[in-house]
C-alpha cells in the first residue's frame, strides 16, 4: 500500500508538451463531434424540404446531360435561375457529390450537412486557439479552455437547427469551413512562417468565395486582427493600417479579381433576389432588422416550441450576467488589461463584419426561421461568449477558475437543450413531408382516368421549418427520382408560384377546376393524412343574418346553416357609419364553423369598413359594411361546409364608458359574379398547368377575356406585372379595386370581350413569371367594381 | 483494533525492566479506519433498511418460496430451471418468516457495501493516498443508501441482484488485490466469484470489460517481473473473457438501447409514482453539483501546485502518482456498462450504484498529501459534499422504501380477508387483487392468488373453490355457465380505495343508459337541459331562426340539427354525462362507449372517468376512431371497472376547441367486433 512508484518524471522540454497538446487536441476534437452527434442525432433521419426539391431535380436533370449545368455554374448564374442571382458553384458540387452516393435517398445528404457542422465546430476549436494565442502568447491552459469552450458553445448554438437539418442550408455550412480553414491556415502560417499553409489558406477562402457571397468578409476580418492582436507595435494608427492591409494583401486582390469576375458572369456585384421577393425584402429593411431580431441571437428560443416566455431564458440570463461579471472582474485583475479587451473587441467586429452582407435579407423571425443568415455569425459569436469566460488567466483564484469551468459547462449544458428544442419543428416536418407524399402518390394512383387530384392546405411551414412553399417544390416531389410514377400531371395545386402567401387561393381558378370530375382533398396536418372535402350538398343560397348587439364579452351565434364553402366570395358585416368612427381600432372576429370540428377565423379592424356612397339613402339608414374576402383564403374552402357562424369584438371600450356595445345590423354573403371580368389562357398555344402557371405552346401565346357581365363596362384595362412579381404580395389579397403602381405595363382594350388576344401584344418579354390581370372601366375611365383574378404566366 | 506492533520499548530510568508500551488503537492506520469504516457503514445499512424487515412476500417471491416448498417434497424440476435455490437456505432456517430473509438481505447489501468500500482503497491506494480510508468509507456509506436500491433490498426476490453483485464486486476487488500484490490465490478466489456471479445473473456480463480496463491501470504494481503491458493484460483479463462466453450458454446475450429514463434515474434516483421528479431536483442535484464544485477546485489547485513545483524545480523529490483521471475514466466506463442492459429484462442500477458512488467519492475527496494547507480546505468541502450526498440520498431512499412497506400492508390485510372468506366460502370468485402499488408489483399474477390459500403459507389447502376472473373477456361466457350450473358461486371484488374484499351483488340490475336512447341534437333538449343544471356549460338551441348572445368564456353546447357541438371556453371543459355506473365489472355491455362525431373527420376526443362523487380522481382515455365513430374501452382504466364507486364517465373538450357529436352510447363488445 505503501508502495510509491517511481516514475521518470517528464522533462519540460518543448517535445512532451507538444506531444501532450497533441492529445488534448485530439481528445478535444473527439469530443467535439461526439457532441455534434448527440446534438443532431434525428437530423439523419429526415427528407428533403422546400428548396431541395429543386436541387434533387437540378441534379436530376444534370446528370443526364453529362454534367455540363453543374459545369455551367463555375462561368453563369447559381442553377441558371430566374429571379435569383447567385455564384456558388461548390454547392451544387457537394450536392452532385451526394446524389452520386445515395442518388434521392436522403441520408447522404443529411450525413454531410452534418459533417459540414461538425467541421465547422472542430475548426472553431482550433481557430480559437490560434486566436487566443495570437493574443496572449504562452497562456497556455487559457487558450486551451477558451477554444474548448469556443468549439463546444459553437457546437450547440441554438442557431444552427436549420443549417444543419436543412439540406441546401448547408451553403452557409460549407463557405464558413472554408472561410475558417482559410482563416486558420492563415494564423499558422504567419505563426511559423509556413508559407505552403499561407497558400492553402488562399485557395481555401477562393473556395469560400465559391460557396457563398459570405466569404468576402474574410479579408476585413483578417485586417481587424492584425490591427488588433498585440503583434503590431506602432502606435501610429496609419502606419499600422498599412502594415496590417500588407499582411492580408493577398487576400485583398483575391477579393477584387472575384468582385470584377462576378460583375462579368452575373452583371451585378451584389445579386441576392429579384421581383416582387427582391423588393418586398427591401421594403421591410428596417422593420427585419430592428423586431427584436437581434436579441432572438441571445435568446434563440422557437417561439413556436418554447412559447414567448421560458423558465430557461432566466438561466440564460443569469449565465449573461455571470459572464460580464467574470469579464469585469478579469478587467480589475489583468496585468495588460488592452489585449483582454482588444480580444473581445476583435470577436464583436468580427460579428459586425459577419451580420453585414446579410443586411438585405436578414429575417430572424420568432419561430427562428432564417437563423442560416447568422450562421456565419454564429462562429464570432461563439468566439465572444469565451473570451468572456476565459479573458485572463486567475492564478491566485482557484475557486473563480472553477466557477469558470462550470459557467460553461452550465451554458453548453442550456444551449444544448434548447438546441434539442428547436430540432423537433424540423424533424417533424421532414417526417411530415415524406408522409405527405406517400399520401399523394397513394391517392393519385388510386385516380380513375381523366380525373385529377385537387389539394388542399399543403404543408407549408411547421414551428418554423420550411416544408413545400411552391408548386415548383410540389412538382419534384411528386415525379421522379422522389416518387417512382410521375403523378405530378395528375395532381392540381394552388400553392404561390414562388413563394408568398399560402392562405391565399385563386378562387376563379378553384371553381374552374373542381367542376369536372376531379376528387378534392385537404391535408391534415394533426393526423398527418389526407381528407376527403365535403362541400354542402346543395347549392345553398347566400347567408343574411338578423341583427345583433355585440360588447367585449359576448359572442354571437348564428342559427345552424347550410353554406357551401365555395359559393360566397365575401360576407359582410353591416354596421352604424357613426360607430365605426366611434371605435376605429376594435377589431372584429369571424369564425366560421363546419360540421366537422374545423374552424377557421378573421380578424379586421373597424377602420377598414367601407360606407355605401348611395347618395339617395337618408342619413339614418346609411350603413357601413365591413368586408372579409373568404373565398380567397384556404382555411375557409377547407372546412367545405360551413353551418354556424360566430362573430365577436374587441377593443370597444377604449375611452368610452364600460358597457358600450356595438350594434350590427346584419350579416350576408355575397357573391362578386358580375362585378369582375374574366381572364383565361386560351388552352391551345397557352396551357395552364397543375401548378396553375400557363406555359406558351406555340410561338404566340394568347389569352381570352370577358368583361361583358360589369353593368355599365365600357372598355377594359390590362396589367401585367413586372417580372416575377406578384400583385397580390403588395396588397396581402387578390381582390383590388384600384389600379396598381407596381404594374409594368398596363393597356385599355377597347372591346369588352376577346378571345385568342396574344400576350405579346402587351410588350411583355421574358424570361420569368409574369401576372395579368383586368379591370372593367366605365366611361370616364375609372375601375368598376373589382379586377379579375390573375393569369399567371411563364415565358 | 490494531495495536501498535513495535511497542517494546525500553523506558528511560528504568534499566533492567521492559515495559510494554500500552496498548492502543491507532486511528492513523488504514486498516484501523477500514474496520471502523465498515462498521459505520453495517450500521448505515441496518439503519436505513430497518422498515423492511416486517415486510410480506411481494410480486415473485411467492412463487420461489413454493417451488423451494416443492423440492423439500421431492419435486427438482423447477428448482434446475430457476435462480431459486438461493432462498433455499432461508427457508430451511425460517420457513416463511419474512423477518430472516429480509435480515439477510440486508446483511448482504451491507456486504456488498463493504466491498465497494475494500474496491475504492484498492484503487485510491493506487493513487499515492495519504488519507487513508476516507473515499472508501464514503463509497461504501454512498453505495449503502443509494436510493435505487429500494425495490432489490425490500423484496425478498431482490436477492439474485444482491448475490451476483456481491460476487462481481468481490471479483473486481480480489482482482485489484492480486495486481498489487502478485498473490496467486486472489487470483483463484477472484475467478470463482466472477464464476459465480456469472452463473448467477446476466449482468455480470460486463465483469471481463470492467477487469480489462483495471489491468490497464497504470498503478500496476511495478515490482513484478517486466512484461509488456499488453501481454500482462491479456493474460489476467483473458480467463475472465473465457467464462463470460461460456457463461452465454446460460444467458443470451441481447443488447438494448440505453434508456433516456435509466439515465435520469441515475442523478433523481426516486419513485416517481410516490413525488414527481421535478420536485426533487434541488434535492438530488445540490450535493452532486457541491461535489461537481469541489472536483473543478481539485483540479484548478493541482494545475497551480503543478506550476509551483515547476517554479522550485522539485520535481523529482515527489513521486507523480497516475492521474486520478485515469480512475475516473475506468470507472465511468464501468458505470456506462453496468447501465447498458445486457438482457431484455434486466436493470443493472443496484451494480450500477457501486461505480457511481465509487466515482463521486473518489473524485470529491482529495486524496492527495493532505499536510498541504489547500487540500484541507479541499478535503473539508468534499466532505461537506459526501454529508449531503449522504443525507439527500438517505431520504430518498426512505421514499423510495415507502411504497414497499405499503405494500406489504396492503397485501397482507388483502391475505387476511382472503383466508377468511375462503374459510366461509368454499367457492368463490375473485375479480379483482391488489396488482400494485405505486410501482411496486404486489401479487404479480393470478397464479399467486392461489399460493396465498394454500401450504406452506397457511396450514390447510382453500385453493380448490378459489377462481379469478383472469381476463375480463371470459366473464360473460363464465358467469352464463354459472348460471346454468347454479352453482352457490360468490363474485368478490377488491377494492383498493376502501382496502375491502367486498362481494358483489350477483346479478346487476341492467340500468338502461340514457344516453344511448338520445341522439344528440336539438330534438332532445329537455336531455340537455337536465344533464346541464348546475354545470358550468351553457346551452343554446341553433336550430331556431333567432342568432343568440353568449360569454365568451364559458363552456357551451350548441344543438343542431343532428347533433351537438361541444364548445370549450378558455380553459379544458368536461361535460359529465349523467349515468351513474354501478359495478361496471359485472356489467360487459358497458365496456366500449361509442361516440359518435357529426362527421367523418380526422379530429380526436379524450374521455374522463371519475368516482361518481369524487371530483379530484380524473383520469384520461384516447379512443381508436373508425371512421366518424371513437370507441373507447374503458376496460384499460382500471379505475372504472375495479372500483366500488359508481363511476361516471365525461367527455374532454380542450381549451377553445370545437367537438361535434352525433350520439354517444354504450356498445357490447360482439358489436364492436364485428367491427
Amino acid at each position: 500500500m505503501n508502495v510509491t512508484p517511481q516514475i521518470a518524471t517528464p522533462p519540460f522540454s518543448a517535445e512532451p508538451i507538444e506531444s501532450s497538446s497533441r492529445l488534448f487536441t485530439a481528445l478535444a476534437i473527439g469530443a467535439i463531434v461526439l457532441v455534434n452527434l448527440f446534438t443532431f442525432r434525428h437530423s439523419f433521419g429526415g427528407y428533403f424540404l422546400a428548396d431541395d426539391f429543386v436541387h434533387v431535380d437540378y441534379l436530376y436533370h444534370a446528370i443526364d446531360q453529362n454534367f455540363m449545368p453543374l459545369l455551367a455554374n463555375f462561368w453563369g448564374n447559381w442553377m441558371q435561375a430566374q429571379g435569383t442571382t447567385f455564384y456558388r458553384p461548390l454547392i451544387s458540387l457537394s450536392l452532385a457529390l451526394d446524389y452520386l452516393i445515395s442518388g434521392p435517398d436522403p441520408l447522404a445528404y443529411h450525413i454531410s450537412n452534418w459533417l459540414y457542422q461538425t467541421a465547422a465546430s472542430c475548426l472553431m476549436f482550433l481557430l480559437a486557439g490560434q486566436i487566443g494565442e495570437r493574443f496572449r502568447p504562452g497562456e497556455k491552459n487559457l487558450n486551451r479552455s477558451l477554444a474548448l469552450a469556443c468549439g463546444i458553445i459553437f457546437s450547440v448554438y441554438p442557431l444552427h437547427c436549420e443549417v444543419v437539418n436543412w439540406v441546401i442550408a448547408r451553403v452557409d455550412s460549407i463557405a464558413l469551413v472554408f472561410c475558417l480553414v482559410s482563416f486558420w491556415l492563415y494564423l499558422k502560417s504567419t505563426q511559423k512562417k509556413d508559407s505552403l499553409a499561407y497558400k492553402l489558406s488562399l485557395v481555401a477562402f477562393i473556395f469560400g468565395l465559391m460557396s457563398k457571397e459570405m466569404a468576402v468578409t474574410l479579408p476585413p476580418t483578417l485586417l481587424l486582427l492584425n490591427l488588433l492582436s498585440s503583434k503590431t507595435t506602432t502606435k501610429d494608427i496609419k502606419q499600422r493600417l498599412l502594415s496590417s492591409f500588407n499582411e492580408t494583401m493577398h487576400f485583398w486582390v483575391i477579393l477584387i479579381a472575384y468582385l470584377l469576375f462576378r460583375l462579368a458572369v452575373l452583371g451585378t456585384i451584389s445579386g441576392g433576389y429579384e421581383g416582387s421577393v427582391g423588393q418586398g425584402l427591401s421594403n421591410s429593411l428596417a422593420k427585419r432588422w430592428l423586431d427584436g431580431s437581434l436579441l432572438r441571437i441571445l435568446f434563440p428560443f422557437n417561439i413556436d416550441v418554447f412559447g414567448s416566455k421560458h423558465s430557461l431564458s432566466v438561466q440564460l440570463k443569469a449565465v449573461y450576467m455571470a459572464m460580464l461579471v467574470n469579464f469585469a472582474a478579469a478587467l480589475l485583475i489583468a496585468k495588460s488589461k488592452s489585449t483582454t479587451l482588444r480580444g473581445l473587441l476583435f470577436a464583436i467586429g468580427w460579428l459586425v463584419l459577419a451580420l453585414l452582407p446579410t443586411y438585405q435579407v436578414w429575417n430572424l423571425t420568432p419561430a427562428l426561421q432564417g437563423s442560416r443568415f447568422i450562421y456565419y455569425g454564429t462562429a464570432p459569436i461563439a468566439l465572444i461568449f469565451a473570451w468572456l469566460l476565459f479573458p485572463v488567466e486567475a492564478r491566485n483564484w482557484p475557486i473563480l477558475s472553477s466557477l469558470r469551468l462550470a459557467a460553461a459547462g452550465w451554458f453548453s449544458v442550456i444551449l444544448l437543450v434548447i438546441t434539442s428544442g428547436n430540432n423537433q419543428p424540423w424533424n417533424h416536418a421532414m417526417r411530415e413531408v415524406s408522409r405527405f407524399r406517400a399520401a399523394v402518390a397513394e391517392q393519385a394512383l388510386a385516380l380513375k382516368t381523366g380525373q385529377s387530384l385537387c389539394l388542399l392546405n399543403v404543408p407549408h411551414t411547421y414551428r418554423g421549418a420550411h416544408m413545400l412553399y411552391n408548386a415548383a417544390t410540389m412538382s419534384v416531389l411528386l415525379s421522379r427520382p422522389l416518387t417512382k410514377e410521375a403523378i405530378y400531371n395528375r395532381v392540381v395545386s394552388f400553392e404561390p408560384a414562388t413563394f408568398g402567401d399560402p392562405d391565399l387561393i385563386n378562387i376563379s381558378r378553384w371553381r374552374s377546376k373542381t367542376n369536372s370530375g376531379s376528387r378534392l382533398f385537404r391535408w391534415d396536418r394533426n393526423s398527418m393524412t389526407l381528407e376527403p372535402l365535403v362541400f354542402a350538398p346543395e347549392k345553398s343560397a347566400g347567408i343574411k343574418l338578423s341583427k345583433v348587439d355585440l360588447d367585449n364579452e359576448t359572442k354571437s351565434i348564428s342559427r345552424e346553416l347550410t353554406l357551401n364553402a365555395q359559393n360566397p366570395d365575401f360576407i359582410d358585416v353591416l354596421l352604424e357609419p357613426r360607430q365605426v368612427t366611434q371605435y376605429p381600432e376594435a377589431v372584429i372576429t369571424l369564425t366560421a364553423l363546419a360540421p366537422s370540428n374545423q374552424k377557421c377565423q378573421f380578424s379586421q379592424a373597424l377602420n377598414l369598413a367601407e360606407s355605401s356612397t348611395e347618395p339617395s339613402v337618408k342619413q339614418e339608414q346609411k350603413q357601413s359594411h365591413l368586408r372579409f374576402d373568404v373565398s380567397e383564403h384556404k382555411q375557409w374552402l377547407a372546412l367545405g361546409q360551413i353551418n354556424q357562424i360566430v362573430l365577436s369584438v374587441e377593443g370597444l371600450n377604449q375611452g368610452t364608458a364600460q358597457g358600450e356595445k356595438l350594434h350590427i345590423k346584419g350579416i350576408e354573403s355575397g357573391s362578386l359574379n358580375g362585378q369582375r371580368p374574366t381572364i383565361e389562357c386560351d388552352n391551345k398555344t397557352l396551357i395552364e398547368d397543375g401548378d396553375g402557371i400557363c406555359r406558351p405552346h406555340g410561338k404566340m401565346p394568347s389569352f381570352n377575356y370577358d368583361g361583358t357581365m360589369v353593368p355599365g363596362a365600357v372598355s377594359v384595362y390590362v396589367e401585367v406585372s413586372k417580372p416575377n412579381s406578384w400583385f397580390e404580395h403588395y396588397t396581402g389579397s387578390f381582390r383590388a379595386t384600384a389600379k396598381s403602381p407596381e404594374a409594368q405595363f398596363s393597356h385599355t382594350l377597347g372591346k369588352l370581350k376577346g378571345n385568342g388576344v396574344p400576350i405579346t401584344f402587351t410588350g411583355v418579354k421574358g424570361p420569368g413569371f409574369f401576372q395579368m390581370r383586368l379591370a372593367a372601366l366605365d366611361q370616364e375611365g375609372r375601375v368598376i367594381g373589382y379586377f379579375s383574378d390573375p393569369l399567371n404566366f411563364q415565358l | 483494533m490494531s495495536t501498535s506492533q513495535n511497542a517494546n520499548k525500553i523506558a528511560p530510568g528504568l534499566s533492567s525492566k521492559r515495559q510494554l508500551e500500552r496498548a492502543r488503537v491507532d486511528f492513523a492506520s488504514t486498516k484501523t479506519q477500514m474496520l471502523v469504516g465498515a462498521i459505520i457503514i453495517c450500521v448505515s445499512c441496518l439503519v436505513a433498511y430497518a422498515q423492511t424487515v416486517l415486510v410480506t412476500f411481494l410480486g415473485q417471491d411467492l412463487i420461489y418460496i413454493q417451488a423451494i416448498a416443492d423440492t423439500l417434497h421431492g419435486s427438482f424440476d423447477q428448482v434446475l430451471a430457476n435462480p431459486t435455490s438461493i432462498l433455499l437456505l432461508d427457508y430451511l432456517v425460517y420457513h416463511t418468516n419474512t423477518l430472516g430473509f429480509h435480515v439477510s438481505n440486508i446483511l448482504l447489501t451491507a456486504g456488498c457495501a463493504v466491498v465497494v468500500s475494500l474496491t475504492t482503497l484498492e484503487l485510491t491506494g493506487r493513487l499515492g493516498n495519504r488519507n487513508g480510508a476516507l473515499s472508501a468509507v464514503w463509497a461504501g456509506l454512498l453505495f449503502s443508501v443509494y436510493p435505487l436500491h429500494a425495490q432489490s433490498v425490500a423484496i425478498v426476490s431482490g436477492r439474485i441482484e444482491l448475490i451476483a453483485s456481491l460476487f462481481y464486486l468481490l471479483s473486481v476487488f480480489l482482482f485489484l488485490r492480486y495486481r498489487l500484490i502478485e498473490e496467486k490465490q486472489y487470483f483463484a478466489l477472484s475467478l470463482i466469484a466472477a464464476a459465480l456471479a456469472l452463473i448467477i445473473s446476466a449482468q455480470s456480463l460486463s465483469l471481463p470489460i470492467v477487469i480489462t480496463l483495471l489491468a490497464f491501470h497504470p498503478g500496476r504494481n511495478r515490482f513484478a517481473h517486466h512484461k509488456s503491458a499488453r501481454a500482462d493484460v491479456t493474460t489476467c483479463s483473458g480467463l475472465y473473457w473465457i467464462m463470460a462466453a461460456l457463461s452465454f450458454l446460460l444467458h443470451p446475450l441481447y443488447l438494448g438501447p440505453v434508456d433516456k429514463k435509466t439515465l435520469l434515474l441515475l442523478f433523481f434516483p426516486v419513485n416517481e409514482t410516490v413525488i414527481s421528479v421535478g420536485k426533487i431536483v434541488p434535492l438530488a442535484l445540490t450535493p452532486l453539483i457541491c461535489a461537481l464544485l469541489v472536483l473543478l477546485l481539485k483540479s484548478q489547485i493541482a494545475k497551480i501546485r503543478l506550476n509551483q513545483t515547476i517554479k522550485t524545480e522539485s520535481v523529482e523529490n515527489l513521486p507523480t502518482p497516475p492521474s486520478s483521471t485515469i480512475t475516473a475514466l475506468i470507472l465511468a466506463v464501468w458505470l456506462g456498462f453496468a447501465i447498458l442492459p445486457l438482457t431484455a429484462h434486466d436493470s443493472h442500477l443496484f451494480l450500477a450504484a457501486a461505480p457511481f458512488s465509487m466515482l463521486i467519492a473518489i473524485l470529491s475527496l482529495e486524496s492527495g498529501n493532505t499536510a498541504n494547507k489547500d487540500a484541507k480546505l479541499l478535503t473539508t468541502c468534499g466532505l461537506v459534499a459526501m454529508s449531503l450526498l449522504y443525507l439527500s440520498w438517505s431520504y430518498l431512499l426512505a421514499i423510495n422504501l415507502k411504497p414497499t412497506v405499503d405494500g406489504s400492508l396492503i397485501v397482507e390485510n388483502f391475505r387476511r380477508q382472503l383466508i377468511n372468506t375462503a374459510t366461509i366460502n368454499r367457492n368463490l370468485t375473485l375479480t379483482n387483487w391488489p396488482k400494485s402499488h405505486q410501482g411496486v408489483p404486489l401479487i404479480h399474477a393470478a397464479e399467486n392468488l392461489k399460493l396465498f390459500v394454500a401450504p406452506p403459507f397457511i396450514d390447510r389447502d382453500l385453493s380448490a373453490g378459489l377462481k379469478v376472473m383472469k381476463e375480463i373477456q371470459p366473464l360473460e361466457e363464465s358467469s352464463k355457465n354459472e348460471t346454468n350450473k347454479e352453482v352457490n358461486n360468490k363474485i368478490y371484488q377488491w377494492q383498493q380505495a376502501h382496502g375491502l374484499l367486498a362481494e358483489l351483488p350477483q346479478t346487476a340490475a341492467a340500468q338502461p343508459f340514457s344516453a344511448s336512447t338520445i341522439p344528440w341534437s336539438a330534438s332532445s333538449r329537455q336531455f340537455f337541459f337536465n344533464l346541464l343544471k348546475g354545470s358550468e356549460w351553457h346551452l343554446i338551441d341553433s336550430t331556431g331562426e333567432a342568432e343568440q348572445l353568449v360569454q365568451k368564456n364559458t363552456p357551451l353546447i350548441c344543438l343542431l340539427h343532428g347533433s351537438a357541438r361541444l364548445w370549450a371556453g378558455d380553459k379544458q371543459a368536461i361535460l359529465w354525462l349523467n349515468d351513474k355506473i354501478e359495478q361496471p365489472i359485472l356489467q360487459p355491455e358497458r365496456w366500449i362507449l361509442k361516440v359518435k362525431l357529426s362527421a367523418d373527420s380526422a379530429s380526436s376526443i379524450k374521455l374522463a372517468v371519475r368516482n361518481y362523487a369524487d371530483e379530484a380522481k380524473i383520469t384520461k382515455l384516447t379512443g381508436k376512431s373508425v371512421g366518424a365513430d371513437i370507441f373507447f374501452d374503458l376496460r384499460e382504466m382500471d379505475d372504472y371497472l375495479f372500483n366500488g364507486e359508481s363511476q361516471q364517465i365525461g367527455i374532454v373538450v380542450a381549451a377553445g376547441e370545437i367537438v361535434s357529436i352525433s350520439s354517444v352510447e354504450f356498445v357490447s363488445l360482439k358489436s364492436v367486433g364485428n367491427q
